[in-house]
């Protein structure tokens, strides 16, 4: 092949690598799924004391049958969140799900507590904290939500692995080509020809499908580790 | 059947907005029993279920007066949320109570307890935790630490574990795999760029694939793309000294131009298939060029070749039948090659043919023609024969430019204008043609070595054989010349000279001086002169069996005449004079052509008459 083809190759890698690294981040494959959406908790009461700001939400959805609501309480430096149980449980686990401002997850506690009284232990949580959402984990033994994050697809998995070894290997190749033009200089246009090209190419290749299937082995494994009650997703696997 | 006499439906207005309002109430009347009942019928304006509520009723009269205050407390029931529900009881009042009037003190909720105008949680103290957090210094910002997994199943047993169950999608063998993988493979393409920059010898410059060895450079291929692609002495800091096979194969170019100064080698294969190569040039300065067999290989379209300083090969334009124009200087081998075999063709046409060969062989032009030959090598040895399919102009030696209607080609030479340009080696005979004014016999000592017969004509122009001329001659057993004059031993390097003719009118000088120091023994001398001069025979030095005169008429005397045989021809006049003449003669024999003169008797027997075996002893030239 010319050096020209090469060139040619060069650039449609750099677009294709270019593109690939933006899918990445745009698609965003890994990010966390949540079985339950963001509520917007119905506030009962404001109340501002002498060094801190309280506010009691009511809970929503099936978790208000055993947590009826709950204060978020704000310091000048701290914030935190003590529930009100609906009675006295024997063991009870429930999710805290922490958002921003914005609405995103910011952290997703779990807390268990066994022997309750009418209200949970204090729960700190996290200074950019703005909403919380509490979700009912189980009761006395009662599963009622084993999680709140979906365990990742397998399909997304596979994706998010594919995009990634081909995106590395698009970059080797644009690297490579870069560093042999600079290099060897008048020479690059055999050194292309060589088989010394063909090896680097070759193991970029073999590198690339290596690094893909650890990848999806190593999110399986990792998503096999953190079972929860996802089984739907987990068919597939 | 009820006992109420009067029921009476009433509205309640006031206090709507409290979480629980009295929406209407009804009025039972007993007047017999002077009893009366109360039904209410609230209105649950929360959004919670309602479990129990109480009421401060006031009872009023018809005036207005206040009569009594009582609770009215319903618990244990369900109410939905944002419902009216009518408590399953009624109230007994005052019988003079005309109107109420209710004041909600207490309302139990799904979630929350609602008295004296506030809600009121039923478990948490909000007032006693505010007062109990201290105001402490800012504590950097924590999210709830993630607990192990084992020290968090042990704080189960202790009845509470928070454990952050957040994270992030990132496994973290999969990243350190892929950084590991860059790192190797930029690694190997690092080291095998430096490996093979060093080792390689392949440079690509300016257009041209160059295999470099100390700052020389083969060309390989050229991809510039130009139509006339010009050949330089140096790409970059490498000179070219060679074209290696396939660099210009099958390229679109149309013109080469070489511009080396040192020496260039064109391998075979360099330029073959170029079917769109119109021409290829060099400049007089440029070093030797040395084209291989089928460095030009088939180039159809190939019409003019101006290499003065290449040296060709045969079959270096092989199958580039086009061509019309060929200039270059000789060839690889010192052997020349014919035109035809370096282009592969026959019955080719020039427009011009320009060479600098040493030697010009018979073969050169065989099969071409030429319109135009140059030789631009002044002391070029041309073959025998070789201008012969000049058509228009020759050039050589002193010659330029001269007409090809002037060069002869003889049975023994070939003659450029007067000038003998190349001598028949093939041929034992030379015949001198007449026209000849020049003639550098050393030139043609190898050819004329093979000489034995040469016969000399009387020259139309002022050039005389001499000494030098007849040393070219070495083996020459035979020698017609019509001269008067010979040179003073112009014959001396004849020492193996067997047959003598000479022709002129008369002679000037003698035999003896015509050989010189040289002693020879000539088989036959025939003298063929209208007058034999005196002591033409010299001192009788050279040895002569026998002598022959031919169309002579007197014969001042035969002094030094020693012969087997003398010929005298018819038109001696048989006198007494000469035969006083012959008689002093040192001959054996006398071999007259015509008659015994009548009247003449006693002759010695040696004297042969009509003789007619005189022709069988001349030699035909």
């Amino acid at each position: 092949m010319t050096m020209t083809v090469w060139r040619i190759f060069c650039l449609a890698s750099m677009v294709l690598f270019v593109a690939g690294v933006i899918a990445l981040f745009v698609t965003r494959l890994l990010k966390n799924v949540y079985y339950h959406n963001f509520t917007q908790d119905e506030l009962m009461r404001d109340a501002k004391t002498t060094n801190s700001r309280n506010a009691i939400y009511f809970t929503s959805g099936e978790t208000k049958k055993y947590i009826k609501k709950y204060v978020v309480c704000k310091t000048a430096y701290d914030k935190y969140l003590v529930c009100n149980y609906a009675k006295s449980f024997s063991s009870v686990k429930f999710f805290v799900v922490e958002y921003t401002a914005h609405r995103r997850v910011l952290a997703v506690q779990q807390i268990v507590e066994r022997q309750t009284g009418d209200a949970s232990k204090v729960i700190a949580l996290h200074r950019r904290c703005k909403y919380v959402n509490v979700v009912i984990g189980s009761v006395e033994g009662l599963e009622v939500n084993a999680d709140v994050i979906r365990p990742l697809s397998l399909a997304k998995i596979r994706l998010y692995a594919f995009l990634k070894s081909f995106t590395i290997f698009l970059g080797l190749f644009v690297a490579r080509h870069f560093l042999i033009e600079l290099i060897v200089k008048n020479g690059a246009k055999y050194f292309m020809a060589d088989f010394l090209n063909y090896i680097a190419i070759g193991g970029s290749l073999l590198l690339g499908l290596l690094s893909y299937f650890i990848t999806v082995k190593c999110f399986r494994h990792r998503n096999t580790k953190a079972q929860s009650g996802g089984a739907l997703e987990y068919e597939f696997l | 059947m009820s006992s109420f006499n009067h029921v009476e439906k009433i509205k309640y207005t006031s206090g709507q907005d409290s979480v629980v309002s009295l929406g209407e109430y009804i009025l039972f009347e007993d007047t017999r029993a002077e009893e009366k009942f109360a039904v209410f019928k609230f209105f649950n304006n929360l959004n919670q279920k309602l479990y129990a509520v109480r009421f401060e009723v006031s009872q009023f009269d018809g005036s207005g007066a206040l009569l009594e205050k009582s609770v009215l407390l319903h618990e244990n029931f369900e109410a939905e949320a944002n419902a009216p529900f009518v408590p399953n009881a009624k109230m007994r009042i005052n019988f003079l109570c005309e109107k109420l009037g209710v004041k909600l003190l207490f309302a139990a909720f799904d979630r929350v307890k609602w008295e004296n105008g506030e809600f009121k949680d039923n478990s948490y103290k909000f007032d006693r935790y505010a007062q109990t957090v201290p105001s402490a210094a800012p504590a950097p910002a924590r999210v709830a630490a993630p607990a192990p997994k084992k020290s968090a199943q042990k704080q189960l047993k202790y009845g509470f574990s928070i454990r952050n169950v957040f994270r992030k999608n990132i496994a973290k063998f999969p990243k350190v795999f892929n950084v590991f993988v860059i790192l190797v493979v930029l690694g190997f393409v690092i080291g095998a760029a430096f490996l093979f920059k060093n080792r390689s010898e392949m440079v690509y410059l300016d257009g041209f694939d160059l295999r470099v060895s100390d700052g020389r450079a083969t060309i390989c291929g050229y991809d510039g793309g130009q139509s006339a692609v010009t050949v330089p002495d140096k790409v970059g800091d490498y000179k070219i000294t060679a074209i290696a096979k396939g660099a210009f194969s099958d390229r679109r170019i149309e013109k080469a131009v070489f511009g080396n100064q040192g020496e260039l080698r064109i391998e075979s294969g360099a330029f073959t298939h170029c079917d769109g190569l119109q021409s290829v040039s060099a400049s007089a300065e440029c070093g030797v060029i040395y084209v291989s067999e089928k460095g030009f290989e088939n180039c159809p379209a190939l019409k003019t070749v101006d290499l003065p300083t290449a040296r060709l090969s045969r079959g270096s334009f092989s199958d580039s039948k086009q061509a019309n124009s060929v200039c270059f200087d000789s060839f690889v081998s010192a052997e020349a090659v014919p035109l035809k075999d370096l282009f592969g063709g026959e019955e080719m046409t020039f427009k011009t043919v320009s060479v600098n060969c040493a030697e010009i062989p018979a073969s050169f032009l065989e099969g071409v023609k030429a319109a135009d030959f140059i030789a631009r090598n002044p002391a070029a040895a041309l073959g025998y024969g070789a201008l012969k399919n000049v058509t228009l102009r020759i050039t050589y030696g002193n010659w330029t430019g001269v007409s090809a209607n002037s060069y002869y080609h003889y049975d023994s030479c070939d003659l450029l204008v007067d000038e003998v340009v190349a001598v028949n080696g093939e041929s034992d005979t030379f015949i001198l043609p007449s026209a000849v004014t020049k003639f550098e016999a050393g030139k043609f000592y190898r050819e004329l070595s093979a000489v034995r017969s040469m016969k000399i004509v009387q020259m139309a122009g002022s050039f005389a054989p001499t000494a030098a001329f007849f040393q070219s001659f070495p083996n020459l057993e035979r020698l017609s010349w019509s001269c008067a004059s010979p040179e003073a031993g112009a014959l001396q390097a004849l020492s193996g000279l067997k047959y003598l003719e000479l022709h002129a009118a008369a002679f000037s000088g003698n035999l003896d001086g015509l050989f010189g120091e040289t002693t020879v023994s000539l088989e036959t001398l025939v003298i063929d002169c209208n007058a034999l001069p005196a002591g033409f025979f010299g001192e009788g030095r050279t040895g002569i069996v026998r002598a022959i005169l031919l169309n002579t008429r007197a014969i001042d005397d035969l002094a030094g005449l020693s012969a087997q045989s003398l010929y005298l021809p018819a038109t001696l006049a048989y006198d007494g004079a000469l035969f006083g003449l012959l008689a002093s003669a040192d001959v054996n024999e006398f071999l007259f052509e015509g008659d015994k003169p009548q009247g003449a008797e006693n002759f010695p027997e040696n004297y042969v008459w009509n003789y007619t075996g005189i022709k069988d002893e001349l030699y035909e030239f």
